[in-house]
């Protein structure tokens, strides 16, 4: 067994590649041959790496290489017909000066599409990244046509997007004051190092994982405080990756303090003294800006060695991924931290016991993360008080938590970003309590539906949910009623707005423990198609998002995602007679299951949703 | 198949996002994952499978691919923790022939498991602590057993619906492989049942699982059949089309051989096993060693042909050569088919025997053949089909072996000696004790004959002859390890070694002479066989100590503390060319039985009876038969002889120990350090008179094609210069893991490598003195497109105990100041101590 210090040449391994491929563009085998060498490990080691990420160029790249979003939001706004009109372009210029190529959510589904250029013809030795977004469709070919002629139109931002999110949002507790003010539940923390205070505080909120799976964020915590190690570590995933998913991209360029801080509580709490953040690297802009806080940060005194005299020590960096949708699975990403292929593992044992280098870690998403500092310092309105003093008399306003707890609606607790896009009239990303139903985040938040169309479908996790007609027929979703103290059900539905069906999308929770009760999956990016969309070409494009981005670690993801790709086109090239259509029906139900329950990740379980919702609600011989 | 909808609708298994079953303790806590311990081994964890109440291990011990239990360098086993894998196949596969209700493809024991192909899922059920039941499908090679898991198999009779599920699961998961992975011929071949010993196990698990392998629910997709080969090695040809990417390969090329060469090349579906920085294999770092392949369990990794057959060509040769000298033996070497169709077998890689092309030779031999004469070196065993054979072991040796004149190859010497002459027939009982020799019977319930000498590398310790006609299967020592790493034929081969181990050890020991057939009996029935790896103790001074210990294989070291240091005394190796076999332990057993008898001496020499005098360490692997005390002090109580020659004994191993030198210490510890106990012919040159003109080493060269075997530097030993050049070891370790068997030991002294050895650096890693060395020689051209390119090729080479004029090796025949000599370590030592006496 290697040592811990042994091990973390694996990070090292991660950026000196990083660095090769920044400073020239691609990494050679003698590139390998050295970090080989420097870190005293076999070249095998380094091969396995280099080839698993597609951030890294085994080939001299063309001087200017461009990567437009192929995924749902930019797929509805025209992306295939700019793909091939950049395709042509470069069939002139010349492919040793222009690449392209499609690449997979690059998280600006509200602007979209959405277009990331690295290099300039002018200068050969720049690596960057330009993006343009939310442009007309002709746009793009001139504009890449200007960077080949050496006349490069502005890039454009996330600023104004992530201002105007977090002006309408409350997690930022310290508003837009000067940074002395910030970091308050961290000095508070240092004065009264109670971790029990914390961890109540996170279960009285009644915080819930952001990244997907909602797990309760107290008992995370909790868990790598005891869990025994020779270090610990807390990691952020800011791996942004979900189709469909931005909000996190508005936190970390608006309020990257509150991540920062976040972190920090997680690492006293915990005992960390080492925390990453694990950021995709189309995030160029959120990079800088996080890495310029952190300096911020150092300098106050919140971070680094000695935290406000108070002899605790937490670093933190940033750790830019190279590349892939796995690496937002949690174990992958502690795999790819750890500078190796970004493959899930085998689950138990978690991330708690045995996370980054084997030792107790704790990894949450973002939004978890920023959360931290408004639950620890607000105070509760009256009205939440008095309510929680019903049950609870010893409660004071003092006793953190209780803002966040009342924050949702009926029975939610809490409040939380959506990530909305696709045919509506204001896509963005939205602070919005818990348990609102999706009518209310289409109409009142978003905009309701772009020009009057109406409501075709919806994905409400990305594509991991697949999509859901917006009339849900029988049987598709749960109707839970409330228990009584005998855990008999009464008249009562437990979800006031639903109780029939066929039931109007419109009516259901946003909610995760309301989500599955009900059965059906919730993520943090939703799109909506209006009846314009071709959704069969949706469902095809998002079953080719999971099988590029499979790890091919486990058979049933590595094959069957790519069988599931074959069926969609067999479907639409129309080779299926239509006596057949049952059996292949049955035959794609069958391979979903199996993928389903034997993948080793959620990326093997979801894949195969796309294609089978669309065939259960949408295949005109299923209906 | 269970209908879809409702599985799906009714979710019954929990999902990615939620924790994994038996995350968590009794008490709720998560359970941090940290490597077994000992304890664990003990103890009990129940479980359920299919029904059946278990109850297993909470850790099994960590086996090698040889299938040895390992031990850490405290002498403790090494613990691993149980999988289901491991408590289903403990309840279902009791013999060779049972069918594991779980399916593998990803996994060996020998491995560590990965978990990637899922055709092993069973499924699991935790009861939650609230009472509610949840329920998975896991991997059983990774999972580990839990207290209170139910496991459900598809063997479960009771549960009919999860194994359709099972079976959904598994067949899918083959199909998908078999329609990316097989050529549209191979599963039209499958409608038919593969081969008993067909080598491609998917093959096999599509013939089980998929009804139709012709008519497949999911297509081949874009590249099948598109992946491509890799010929460029002459000696492996890997096939991308059909890698399942089961890591098995990677595995066996990064853990098992540490070559650190395999990888893989890109991600998800196009993902492809690779060779460094994905080089073409020939002009990757691979040297060949064949693990890879044999460790695939497809059709992707596979020996060419030409390899193969170049080698089954030569020994038929050598066979051709001496079967014509005796022709009522009849000689055939064995095709793999052949091989599988013998039960020993089975379960070994069909690749292996391959690879191994004519390891494996069937001997038939008239009453009164020579299967193996005691004294000669032999690298091979034999392994007993029918007839009887007699042993015949000489209690007292005066000469030492008897050279054989002439060498063609590997099982030359066996023809050869078969034909030299009729053996004296023992007439009598089973066991007969004759004034020189011991004789008795084996037949085919011995499983085994000659692996003594295979696998210690010692001369052979008894004469064997047919007594009726009689069947052998001769095999190498390949062979025999790759038997050794399967469990099943591991434990017939166990009893079997026990057996032979015990009658031939005991019976030579000068403590057992005073013993009837009966006690010796009763006193094999109680002793033990353990293993003791390099650098572990096996007692230390002033423990108590109730056990003698006689050594099969391998050298320990005694100590004794001076001080502080703890400083070398003696040695001990296994037993020699004269049949002596090396007894320690007897101190602190004979002086507790004695103690009374002893009482002067014991105070006189202020020695408390019961402990051990000094520290006894392993320097290599070492093989030990330990008997207890308390069986000796039994057979004391009845046999009055032995109890007489057991107190001769212990009073004067007590004088022996009261006058050991301690001066003598540091001389012997270097002695030990270097390694010089164990050479029979080392070349020192005596720095007083050498010049350092080199004349040995260019003689060398001058012999052997320009290309010196010898180095002259080296450590030295007081006034000696002990030259880098092959010292003879009495165990030479350069002979083990030889995956083509191309080094034997040839006479009692010289090392051989064949021709066909392929260059793959194991017996110069093994040397522990460096004296193997690889060297690039050219070997025929391969074509390039229209160039010719010459093929280099690694191969080994070390000291070929040359002879010159007078039968004296060259490099000392060309010294001409009489400077060089060839000696062994003891005859150095003599000749060190005569001078700093004289």
């Amino acid at each position: 067994m290697k040592s811990l210090v042994e091990r973390q040449v694996g990070t090292r391994i991660a950026k000196m590649l990083q660095e090769v491929q920044h400073r020239q563009g691609y990494i050679s085998d003698v590139d390998i041959a050295r970090i080989a060498g420097q870190v005293g490990e076999p070249a095998r080691v380094i091969q396995d790496v280099v080839s698993f990420f597609p951030h890294y160029s085994r080939q001299v790249p063309a001087k200017c290489t461009v990567a437009i979003c192929r995924d749902m939001s930019c797929r509805l706004r025209g992306s295939v017909q700019i793909t091939q009109q950049l395709q042509e372009l470069a069939d002139q210029v010349g492919h040793q000066n222009l690449h392209v190529h499609e690449a997979s959510c690059l998280g600006r589904c509200d602007r979209a599409p959405a277009m990331i250029i690295e290099g300039s013809a002018s200068d050969p030795a720049s690596h960057g990244q330009s993006l343009f977004v939310g442009r007309k469709v002709d746009d793009y070919r001139r504009i890449v046509q200007a960077i080949l002629e050496g006349d490069p139109p502005e890039a454009d931002s996330d600023e104004a997007s992530a201002q105007a999110t977090m002006d309408r949002s409350e997690i930022d507790c310290y508003r837009s004051g000067a940074i002395q003010q910030k970091y308050a539940a961290v000095k508070a923390y240092l004065l009264d190092p109670s971790n029990e205070r914390v961890i109540q505080a996170l279960k009285n909120a009644g915080l819930l994982g952001m990244g997907g799976a909602g797990a309760p964020a107290f008992s995370k915590w909790d868990e790598a405080r005891t869990a025994p190690g020779e270090t610990k570590y807390v990691v952020c995933n800011a791996d942004e990756s979900e189709p469909g998913t931005f909000k996190d991209r508005e936190i970390l360029l608006a309020a990257p303090h509150l991540v920062i801080e976040g972190m920090t509580m997680a690492a006293l709490v915990s005992g960390a003294k080492q925390g990453y953040i694990y950021i995709r690297h189309e995030y160029q802009e959120q990079i800088d800006r996080l890495e310029e806080a952190i300096e911020q940060a150092v300098r106050l005194g919140a971070l680094g060695s000695n935290i406000f005299q108070s002899g605790r020590t937490f670093r933190l960096e940033v750790f830019i991924s190279p590349g892939g949708y796995v690496c937002g699975e949690q174990t992958a990403l502690i795999e790819a931290l750890e500078g190796k292929r970004s493959e899930p593992r085998n689950r138990p044992p978690e991330l708690q016991t045995n996370g980054l280098y084997d030792q107790p870690t704790i990894l949450n998403n973002v939004e978890t993360f920023a959360w931290v500092p408004s639950i620890l310092l607000k105070e509760p309105a009256e009205v939440s008080l008095a309510k929680e003093q019903t049950n609870n008399p010893s409660a004071t306003k003092q006793t953190p938590g209780l803002w966040y707890k009342y924050a949702g609606r009926n029975r939610s607790k809490g409040k939380r970003y959506f990530s909305i896009s696709g045919d509506l009239n204001r896509p963005g990303a939205y602070e919005v309590p818990c348990g609102i139903t999706l009518g209310e985040l289409i109409d009142q938040y978003a905009g309701g539906m772009k020009d009057g169309i109406p409501l075709l479908a919806v994905a409400l996790s990305g594509p991991s949910g697949g999509f859901l007609p917006a009339m849900l027929p029988d049987k598709a979703i749960r109707l839970p009623k409330i228990l009584d103290k005998e855990g008999n059900e009464t008249a009562e539905f437990k979800y006031p707005t639903l109780s029939k069906t066929p039931t109007d999308i419109r009516l259901l929770p946003l909610d995760v423990d309301a989500s599955r009760e009900i059965g059906f999956m919730l993520g943090a990016g939703i799109v909506v198609y209006g009846t314009t969309a071709d959704l069969l070409d949706q469902a095809i494009a998002c079953s080719q998002f999971y099988q590029r981005e499979s790890c091919g670690k486990c058979v049933p993801c590595r094959l069957g995602s790519r069988k599931i790709v074959d069926m969609a086109q067999q479907l639409v090239s129309s080779q299926t007679d239509q006596n057949l259509v049952p059996q292949f029906v049955d035959h794609a139900n069958l391979l979903s299951r199996i993928m389903r329950t034997t993948s080793i990740c959620g990326l093997g379980q979801v894949a195969s949703e796309p294609f089978r919702t669309y065939l259960r609600y949408f295949h005109p011989t299923n209906r | 198949m269970a209908s879809n909808q409702e599985l799906l609708d009714g979710n019954e298994y929990i999902s990615a996002r939620e924790e994994a079953l038996f995350a968590r303790d009794v008490d709720g806590q998560l359970i941090r994952r940290a490597d077994a311990s000992l304890t664990d081994l003990e103890l009990d964890v129940r479980i359920t499978i299919d029904g059946q109440a278990m109850v297993v291990k909470k850790a099994v011990p960590l086996r090698n691919s040889q299938g040895v239990v390992l031990v850490n360098d405290r002498g403790e086993v090494i613990p691993r923790p149980t999988t289901i894998y491991d408590a289903v196949t403990r309840m279902y596969v009791r013999s060779v022939e049972d069918i594991n209700p779980v399916p593998i493809l990803c996994h060996r024991e020998h491995l560590q498991p990965v978990g990637v192909c899922r055709v092993c899922m069973v499924e699991i059920q935790e009861q939650r602590k609230s009472g509610r039941v949840k329920k998975d499908l896991v991997s059983a090679c990774t999972y580990h057993v839990k207290e209170g898991m139910v496991i459900t198999t598809l063997a479960s009779q009771e549960n009919p619906k999860t194994v359709e599920v099972l079976k959904d699961s598994v067949g899918v998961i083959v199909e998908l492989l078999a329609s990316e992975h097989l050529s549209q011929q191979d599963r039209e071949n499958l409608v038919n049942a593969p081969k008993r010993y067909e080598p491609n196990e998917l093959k096999k698990l599509v013939h089980r699982f998929v009804p139709n392998p012709t008519q497949l629910r999911y297509p081949p997709s874009e590249l099948a059949g598109k992946r491509g080969l890799d010929s460029s090695s002459e000696i492996i040809s890997v096939d991308h089309d059909a890698c399942i990417l089961c890591q098995r390969c990677t595995r066996a090329c990064n853990d098992i051989k540490h070559n650190d060469v395999m990888a893989r090349e890109g991600k998800g579906y196009p993902t492809q096993i690779a060779f460094d920085t994905n080089l073409p294999m020939l002009e990757s770092s691979c040297v060949s060693c064949g693990e890879c392949v044999i460790s695939c369990p497809t059709d992707a990794l596979q020996f060419r042909p030409l390899v193969i057959e170049k080698q089954i060509a030569k020994l038929s040769d050598d066979l051709h050569l001496t079967q014509s000298k005796s022709s009522k033996n009849s000689t055939e070497v064995l095709s793999p088919e052949q091989m599988l169709d013998i039960p020993i077998f089975n379960g070994i890689p069909y690749k292996f025997l391959q690879f191994n092309g004519g390891a494996c030779v069937r001997r038939v031999l008239q009453p009164g053949d020579v299967l193996c004469k005691e004294g000669e070196y032999g690298s091979t065993a034999f392994l007993i089909q029918r007839g009887k054979f007699e042993i015949q072991i000489s209690r007292s040796r005066s000469k030492a072996a008897k050279k054989p004149t002439e060498r063609k190859g590997f099982f030359n010497r066996i023809f050869s000696s078969s034909s030299t002459g009729i053996a004296t027939l023992a007439t009598g009982s089973d066991h007969s004790n004759t004034n020189q020799e011991t004789r008795f019977f084996r037949g085919p319930e011995d499983v085994i004959l000659g692996e003594m000498a295979c696998l210690n590398r010692s001369p052979r310790s008894a004469t064997v002859v047919a007594v009726e006609e009689s069947e052998v299967i001769e095999i190498g020592s390949n062979v025999l390890y790759m038997l050794q790493r399967n469990s099943a034929s591991l434990k017939l081969l166990n009893e079997a070694y026990r057996r032979h181990a015990l009658n031939s050890n005991l019976s030579r020991t000068p403590l057992c002479r005073s013993l009837s057939v009966a006690e010796l009996d009763r006193l094999a029935q109680g002793v033990e066989l353990i293993s003791v790896e390099p650098g572990q103790p096996i007692f230390k001074e002033g423990e108590l100590g109730d056990e003698v210990y006689m050594i099969r294989l391998g050298y320990v070291k005694f100590s004794r503390m001076q001080g502080m240091r703890d400083q070398v005394i003696t040695y001990m190796g296994p037993p020699n060319i004269e049949g002596e076999i090396g007894v320690f332990g007897e101190v602190a057993v004979l002086s507790k039985l004695y103690e009374s008898e002893l009482a002067d001496e014991l105070q006189a020499l202020n020695f408390p009876a019961g402990v051990r005098t000094s520290s006894c360490t392993a320097l290599d692997h070492v093989e030990l038969v330990r008997i207890q005390g308390t069986l000796i002090r039994e057979l004391t109580e009845t046999n009055s002889e032995f109890r007489k020659t057991l107190l001769d004994r212990a009073e004067s191993l007590l004088r022996r120990d009261a006058k050991r030198e301690v001066s003598e210490s540091t001389f012997k510890a270097n002695f030990v350090a270097q390694g010089l106990y164990n050479a029979q012919s080392l070349l020192v040159l005596d720095l007083e008179s050498c010049t350092r003109c080199d004349e040995c080493s260019k003689a060398c060269a001058d012999a052997h094609e320009g290309q010196t075997r010898l180095v002259r530097d080296g450590l030295r030993f007081e006034n000696f210069l002990v030259a880098t050049s092959c010292r003879s070891c009495t165990d030479p370790y350069c002979l083990v893991g030889c995956p083509v068997n191309a080094i034997f030991r040839e006479g009692d002294k010289e090392i051989v490598i064949e021709d066909h050895c392929i260059g793959c650096g194991q017996c110069a890693t093994n040397c522990p003195y460096g004296n193997i060395t690889m060297y690039g020689h050219q070997d025929g051209y391969r074509l390039e497109g229209n160039q010719k390119v010459p093929v280099v090729r690694q191969r080994a080479t070390t000291c070929d105990q040359c002879k010159s004029i007078g039968g004296t090796p060259r490099c000392v025949y060309a010294c001409p100041h009489e400077a060089a000599f060839r000696m062994s370590g003891e005859q150095l030592t003599t000749v060190v101590s005569e001078r700093t006496t004289s």
